[in-house]
């Protein structure tokens, strides 16, 4: 993390509320949107970390449904990608 | 209920090496191809499931797909290779390893359980990286059940070439996916069944009902009769649908109509004549291209023609020449085809016109087969007159160089483009001068139509073959064909859609090419229908203006013309 000298990242925190949780499927949604953004962006739940661009690390935080998860991003567009990505895990993943 | 057949996995042995500076640049290689190699592959499977619909199925295979590109996976593995020294099967077997310890400290069950999407994934690319040919499958008699540790989703895509009534299998769960992919394919399958490999031995006379969940091994009489009684109602269903493969396709008032099959390898065959098939209207031959080392020759490509063209007579065999490009690479293709629309990008005829030598040697293949059988040349998306020009020159050298070297072919092959594209649409008059017929490809004019990628869940919703547009380029390419009359047929999913065909009968097209499962329950709407009541149903239907609205019309028409077929084929559909 402590890539550079100036560290700027921005940080959000949410809690995610889909019935499945972050599963595969709402996974695969993030990876897409997270790759459309030149930053970097990590995922924290608790103690463990993910790149967002990583189908496999977001599994492995296993965050169910009530998961409080922070996201945080460093880079070119972060601002964009933190309010896209809030959007995303706000809308429930366009799941019912 | 059957016979068990025990699968044992034949274990893949990993090799495992130490290499030196100057073969780390190999090894990477090797490992990049594999993985490349593992995505063709899942894009092919992709593919297949598209077929079937259901947008859980496909998200899966996009899931794969990541993690085939997966930094933790590629990342690691790649850095093992360098900094270790060691070569890629080995490098990526400690990388799986370190995923599965991360995902196995999980708690959450269903998140636990994705490691086996990933172990998945990882053996498929070990596979690729040691060469290891899938052949699984071919051992499997017909009509059994297998059972088996696990059965991938992917495998469970190709069981349904070998006819499996069904399958048990020790590992999985009701999220497991192999699980959703055997419930699209409508085989019978009870996932998560522990010690089904101990417990059942292959002879063993099985029930697995895949409704209750239940397995039952050597079932008494009793319970073998109750599950007989209920086989047999199903079976009566069947050979209602079958009966009527003999009669003529035509209306009521006996109009005819030629309802052709659509294949994509020889196993298909078989089941065309089970169907009733009145020839091919669609043989895709670009799979014989794909995952494999090398380029097929000219003899291989003869012989497999000869056997379709041999085996269709004296119906008529429609090859397409290769749609490949876009998702569909063969392995060793030499350009990298990365491109960012590859819907858009260099495919099909277009693909064909810049690998000459390749085309020219399908060609030839084509030509010198058609002494056995009645073979139509079908080019795919072409765009404009100037492709169309380019293309019959081509054959008409691949001729001449046949004469030449007085090789026999059939003078009178008829030559036909695929409308799959809406310039071709709006061309259809001028392109209809120059060729002997029409095939309209619905899947991809809808999609390029309406813009949509089907297999993107976000707009897959909008993928709407009623929709007004389309039904007007259907009318435009119908127009131009019966002015130059040349012959046209439907060979998209348009043309095995119940709702679709009063439409397409009421165009007035001639053959509908389909899959062959499809044969029977569309003969039957055929014969119930008059063609006269078609022609001014869809006027009316010409002037409703959405999707919505058409599909409400031709479900309530169709209810009343068919009665008891209705219900039978279409208000599930």
């Amino acid at each position: 993390m402590s890539k550079g000298g100036k560290v700027n990242w921005i940080k959000k925190e949410l809690k995610i509320g889909n019935e499945l949780g972050l599963h595969a499927r709402a996974a695969a949604k993030l990876v897409k949107l997270a790759n459309r953004f030149p930053c970097e962006i990590f995922i924290r739940k608790g103690e463990s970390m993910a790149n967002s661009k990583s189908i496999m690390g977001l599994l492995t935080l296993a965050a169910g449904k009530g998961s409080v998860i922070n996201i945080e991003a460093r880079g070119e567009e972060a601002e964009l990608a933190l309010t896209a990505i809030e959007d995303l895990i706000n809308s429930k993943f366009g799941e019912v | 209920m059957g016979t068990a057949f025990v699968l044992e996995k034949k274990r893949i042995n990993i090799p495992k090496y130490w290499i030196n500076n100057r073969e780390v640049e190999n090894e990477i290689k090797r490992f990049n191809q594999a993985l490349r190699k593992t995505k063709d592959e899942f894009n092919r499977i992709k593919d297949r499931i598209c077929k079937f619909e259901g947008k859980d199925q496909i998200s899966i295979l996009d899931s794969y797909n990541m993690i085939v590109k997966d930094d933790m996976l590629v990342k690691d593995t790649l850095a093992s290779i360098k900094k270790e020294s060691i070569n890629a099967e080995w490098a990526l077997q400690k990388t799986l390893d370190q995923i599965k310890e991360t995902f196995l400290k999980i708690d959450a069950e269903y998140f636990k359980e994705r490691n086996s999407d990933v172990d998945y994934v990882g053996e498929q690319i070990i596979k690729h990286l040691v060469g290891h040919k899938e052949e699984l499958f071919s051992e499997i008699p017909k009509d059994s059940l297998i059972v088996s540790h696990d059965i991938s989703p992917a495998e469970t895509a190709q069981l349904m070439k070998f006819k499996v009534k069904g399958f048990v299998t020790e590992l999985g769960g009701k999220t497991s996916h192999t699980a959703i992919i055997s419930r699209a394919l409508e085989i019978p399958a009870i996932v998560g069944c522990p010690l089904a490999v101990v417990q059942i031995q292959t002879g063993n006379t099985l029930i697995v009902d895949g409704e209750k969940g239940i397995v039952i091994i050597d079932p008494t009489d009793k319970t073998k009769k109750d599950y007989e009684l209920q086989m047999r109602k199903q079976v009566e269903t069947e050979r209602m649908l079958l009966k009527n493969i003999h009669l003529p396709a035509e209306t009521k008032d006996h109009k005819k109509i030629r309802l052709s099959a659509n294949i994509e390898i020889l196993e298909e065959l078989e089941s065309i004549k089970e169907h009733g098939a009145e020839g091919i209207g669609l043989f895709r031959t670009e799979f014989t291209y794909l995952n494999r080392e090398t380029l097929p020759d000219e003899e291989e490509l003869f012989q497999q023609y000869k056997t379709v063209l041999k085996t269709m007579y004296p119906h008529y065999t429609t090859i397409r020449t290769f749609d490949m490009g876009g998702d569909k690479i063969p392995l060793n293709y030499e350009y990298n085809l990365d491109e960012t629309n590859p819907a858009l990008g260099l495919r099909a005829i277009r693909l064909c016109l810049k690998e000459r030598t390749l085309f020219k040697t399908q060609l030839r293949a084509m030509l010198r087969a058609s002494i056995y059988g009645k073979l139509k040349i079908l080019i795919p998306m072409v765009s404009s007159l100037e492709e169309l020009r380019a293309t019959k020159a081509i054959i008409d050298k691949v001729k001449k160089d046949l004469t030449k070297k007085e090789i026999e072919f059939d003078p009178n092959i008829k030559l036909g483009i695929m409308i799959e594209i809406p310039s071709s649409v709006m061309i259809a008059d001028l392109l209809a001068k120059e060729i002997d017929f029409f095939s309209v490809g619905t899947n991809d004019l809808i999609q390029y139509t309406l813009a949509i990628d089907r297999s993107n869940e976000n707009v897959a919703y909008l993928y709407q073959p009623l929709h007004p547009s389309i039904l007007r380029m259907l009318k435009m390419i119908v127009s131009a064909a019966l002015k130059e009359q040349i012959e046209i047929s439907v060979c998209g999913e348009m043309a095995g859609d119940p709702l679709c065909i009063l439409i397409l009968l009421g165009f007035g097209i001639t053959e509908l090419s389909m899959n062959a499962l499809s044969i029977p329950k569309v003969k039957e709407i055929v014969r119930s229908v008059e063609y006269d009541t078609s022609r001014s149903l869809l006027e009316r239907i010409l002037e409703l203006d959405s999707a919505e609205e058409i599909e409400k019309f031709v479900r309530k028409e169709l209810a009343k013309i068919l009665g008891p077929v209705y219900t039978k084929y279409i208000s599930l559909s």
